[in-house]
């Protein structure tokens, strides 16, 4: 009799043990067992190098001849951090560029674009070079004919005293 | 009796001398077009502000909120003749700017009525810190980004402030290079006004 009262209170113990432990589990999982939403990649800071990674390749006007990356005027330092700022909110490089050109011209790059009236840095370049070797090309070119040409001038023929037969020699030279 | 040969070919080619010379007209052309556009440079680069004669007309695309007694959006110099124009370039990181730019608004706030129209041309700014400086001085009058960096050039302007006053005619009548006061653009709008 005292065996069986043993067994129920144990398999009793074993239904309690059991369903706290799933009750805890579930208030577990209702405070936080839904998995968390996901979330986009926090963006690392920005920092002095990112910014000035692309400041260097810009001009501010206020201060000309000096890129942005080393300006040290209040006006640089503003362009710096609207920089900083449109990079933490994410736009890239060419988004960066592209606002600053939009706004204040292509004169801000230290490169511009090859187009429009800049186009002709580009082209300017290349045309001359290819002016100056045809000239120089053409120049050799007369320098050497003349070179050619200097041994037969600079001899006089002797005369023969027949002007007839001076003529045959000189042609029959040239021929 | 002697045979007479026939006359020799003349050479059609042209003589040394003549040859020589035209190389030299060539060489000095073209270091002339290069003293020429070094000329024009060189004048181009020591040319000032305008003090007088027409202004150099620009169009500005006033800020929200902005448009003061300017009437649109944008706005072209020219559509303005017939008024005086007080032009004013500024920006938000510019000591001096901050000096003058009460003066300014009680200025515009004495004349809006009489035919002045005031423009404040922003320059090289960013805008946010641009509206932060309009509010901070309580600036009502027409103002406007420097879009492009095409105004300031046209003014050959060398930093900021500058001020301009053109008259009924669109022809600068003033100018000045650094902070202005009430009293200064006071005397030059009566007078102006007054023709």
């Amino acid at each position: 009799m005292m065996n069986r009262t043993v067994k129920a209170a144990v398999f009793v113990f074993w239904v309690v043990a059991s369903l706290l432990l799933i009750a805890l589990t579930s208030v577990a999982l209702a405070q936080n067992g839904t998995p968390p939403a996901p979330t986009p990649a926090a963006r690392p800071p920005v920092t002095a190098d990112d910014v000035n990674r692309i400041a260097k390749q810009m001009y501010c006007p206020v201060c000309e001849n000096e890129p942005l990356d080393a300006c040290r005027t209040a006006a640089c330092q503003q362009w710096r951090a609207q920089i900083g700022q449109m990079l933490s909110e994410g736009q890239t490089e060419q988004q960066i560029k592209d606002y600053f050109v939009a706004r204040y011209g292509a004169r801000v790059l230290a490169q511009p674009p090859a187009e429009g009236t800049s186009l002709w840095l580009y082209v300017l370049p290349i045309v001359g070079l290819i002016v100056g070797v045809i000239i120089v090309v053409w120049l050799l070119r007369r320098f050497r004919a003349r070179g050619a040409e200097a041994p037969v001038s600079a001899t006089p023929a002797k005369s023969s005293g027949d002007e007839y037969v001076d003529r045959v020699e000189r042609d029959l030279k040239n021929f | 009796m002697s045979e007479s040969l026939p006359p020799e070919p003349v050479a059609e080619e042209e003589s040394a001398p003549t040859k020589r010379s035209r190389w030299l007209y060539v060489a000095i052309g073209i270091i002339g077009l290069f003293v020429v556009i070094l000329a024009l440079s060189l004048f181009r680069a020591n040319q000032t502000q305008p003090t007088s004669g027409p202004a150099p007309d620009f169009e500005l695309t006033l800020f929200d909120g902005y448009q003061g007694n300017a009437g649109k959006t944008p706005i072209k110099l020219s559509d303005l003749k017939g008024k005086v124009v007080v032009l004013n370039f500024w920006a938000s990181w510019c000591i001096p700017c901050a000096q003058e730019a009460a003066d300014l608004q009680a200025t515009y706030q004495k004349y809006k009525d009489k035919d002045v129209v005031f423009l404040g041309v922003d320059w090289t700014d960013i805008e946010g810190d641009a509206r932060n400086y309009l509010s901070r001085f309580g600036i009502t009058y027409a103002n406007g980004p420097d879009l492009q960096t095409k105004i300031g050039p046209r003014y050959r302007i060398t930093g900021v402030p500058e001020t301009y006053v053109i008259d009924r005619d669109g022809n600068v009548q003033f100018t000045k290079i650094s902070p202005t006061t009430v009293a200064e653009l006071s005397g030059v709008l009566d007078r102006l006004l007054q023709r």
